[in-house]
């Protein structure tokens, strides 16, 4: 699906491109479209992009992941409401207690996957916890497996450890659950969560923070992709612009047509080996060569044909230019407004865009820890 | 003024097919998220190796007789953490098979270890010997979570490098499909149950 919206996105900006061309004829109107064809291909960019990240969402045959709308989601019925509205209490509690964010969730089944599976699913989707900080955990239980997972976002993990989480499940958790008492077993285990969070030392996060690849520069890396980016298309550029002014200059000195699109073609062919580049270089050369040879036979003296450079190498620039801000101001509104996500106008409960590595801790109970 | 104009719509047109569009930023991020995705693979492999000497350690506490399985462990950590895993590993089909068959055997020397571990309740019971397993679990967890982000990666990577129109600027600048990761011999070498991102058939 991804193949079709980049054709679809690139085929919008070219179009854009060539609404932008063809208002030479009517330079007065030139102002607006060029302001339409950017908004065609804002419009074009955003709905392909938003399209894209909803397929992804859903996969064949998986367990669906519910929605995050509260924080305790049960679609297996296991908890009564009054259990509901405690245990949201409790979490509410924890929150403030140590800053971040937790989640419950009971599903039926997991399955085809394993809990593991399917929780770092979920906890990719739900994004629990603080963006950057990562301060997020993610209780999951799947009845019919009867096993319980704690996801442990990548802020927390140095605190609340893997081996602390496998404690928490066969010491605390476990036995009540092996019991029916799921409401009682799921309180217990976010107090000895939030005990594990609350005791963190700067020691036990460091001890865990070793094996983390660096990752919270999150605000410098997106500044520095950005420019990064912004270089990458800007010298692009300059090189095509520069090929494409050599080519006219080479028409100017009156060399014949198909010798400039010969050449700029063998030029194109060496920079880049590739036949592609090549002939595309070679029509242009001998567009280029066509137009200026045109322009001379109706230029009335050099200082005409200077000016019209001058402009042409202006007016190419900007559209380029342009071209380089609009996906830059593009791709900076949709992260914003991804990253957001569905912060509530009402009380709903949303993830803070917090990370998770795959850490935490699985049990089982009933037949075993 | 006309051909001016047309000139200057056919070198924007030029541009923006070239470079500006089509795909090139995609590719150039997408190479370097695969590359972050692979270090990140590396990192949680390194560190399951850490856990070893301890595990090893504590286990020969309370069964030292089981010198094979222990001896297998040590060894199999050894020959894991004796490939130097750099991020142009992925580009030699040999070395990279090399190290990851070597990472598959110790997993599964880690298993056979867990395994004859069950026989002596004393060790089960033992606090230590529990956190390192605690640890273990958490740390096979991480790596195939880093493993399916890395498959993701480069998924997303040749899906810009292969499809048109972006396969065009691929050829310009040289941007090439990587080669999808895939662990053979999985299944033979370990006998840990393991965490497998392969798609399973729809369930019926």
């Amino acid at each position: 699906m991804g193949v079709w919206v980049d054709t679809g996105q690139c085929i919008a900006r070219v179009c854009a491109v060539g609404t932008f061309g063809g208002t030479h004829a009517a330079a007065r109107r030139r102002a607006p479209s060029w302001w339409l064809a950017f908004l065609a291909w804002l419009g074009v960019w955003v709905a392909s992009n938003l399209a894209w990240a909803q397929a992804a969402k859903q996969e064949e045959g998986f367990a669906p992941i519910p929605p995050l709308v509260t924080r305790v989601t049960d679609t297996a019925a296991t908890l009564n409401m009054a259990e509901i509205a405690a245990l949201d209490q409790k979490i509410r509690a924890f929150e403030q207690s140590t800053g971040g964010q937790l989640a419950v969730l009971i599903v039926p089944t997991a399955q085809p996957e394993t809990i593991e599976q399917y929780t770092i699913r979920v906890a990719e989707a739900w994004k629990i916890g603080k963006k950057g900080k990562d301060n997020g955990a993610l209780i999951v239980l799947a009845m019919r497996e009867k096993k319980v997972r704690i996801e442990v976002g990548y802020g927390w993990e140095g605190a609340l450890t893997d081996q602390e989480s496998k404690r928490i499940i066969r010491e605390v958790m476990g036995p009540y659950f092996g019991k029916g008492q799921f409401a009682a077993g799921i309180a217990a285990g976010i107090d000895k969560i939030a005990l594990a969070l609350t005791k963190e030392t700067a020691g036990a996060s460091a001890d865990n923070a070793q094996w983390r690849t660096p990752h919270q520069t999150d605000a410098m890396e997106r500044l520095g992709d950005w420019l990064f980016r912004i270089g990458q298309v800007l010298l692009g550029l300059l090189v095509l612009v520069a090929i494409l002014f050599m080519m006219a200059m080479l028409a100017l000195l009156k060399l014949p047509t198909l010798l400039v699109g010969g050449l700029g073609g063998v030029g194109g062919y060496l920079f880049t080996r590739s036949l592609l580049v090549a002939l595309s270089l070679g029509v242009a050369g001998l567009v280029v060569a066509a137009l200026v040879r045109r322009m001379l036979r109706s230029a009335r003296g050099n200082g005409w044909v200077s000016r019209g450079r001058h402009h042409v190498y202006q007016s190419g620039d900007s559209g380029a230019g342009a071209w380089s801000v609009a996906s830059g101001v593009g791709s900076s509104v949709f992260s914003a407004s991804t990253s957001v996500g569905s912060s509530g106008w009402s009380d709903s409960f949303s993830g803070g865009g917090g990370e998770f590595g795959g850490g935490g801790a699985s049990g089982s109970w009933g037949d075993g820890a | 003024m006309n051909y001016l104009k047309t000139f200057a719509a056919a070198g924007v047109v030029a541009a923006t097919l070239g470079l500006t569009g089509c795909g090139y930023n995609d590719m150039a991020t997408g190479d370097q998220a695969v590359k972050a995705a692979w270090s990140e693979v590396v990192n949680q492999y390194q560190r399951r190796a850490d856990l070893v000497p301890n595990l090893v350690n504590t286990v020969k506490g309370y069964a030292a007789q089981e010198k094979e399985v222990l001896e297998a462990v040590t060894n199999a950590r050894a020959s894991a953490t004796a490939i130097k895993a750099t991020p142009e590993l992925v580009n030699d089909p040999v070395a990279f098979k090399k190290f990851l068959d070597a990472q598959g055997q110790l997993q599964g020397a880690l298993a056979r270890l867990l395994a004859v571990a069950e026989n002596y309740p004393q060790l089960k019971s033992d606090g230590l010997f529990r956190d390192l397993v605690g640890q273990l679990e958490g740390t096979e967890n991480r790596i195939a979570v880093a493993r399916k982000r890395y498959i993701e990666a480069i998924r997303t990577y040749n899906n810009t490098v292969v499809s048109f129109p972006t396969n065009l600027t691929a050829m310009l600048f040289g941007f090439k499909e990587k080669p999808q990761f895939t662990v053979e011999n999985e299944a033979a070498i370990s006998t840990a149950p393991k965490v497998d991102f392969t798609k399973p058939a729809p369930a019926k």
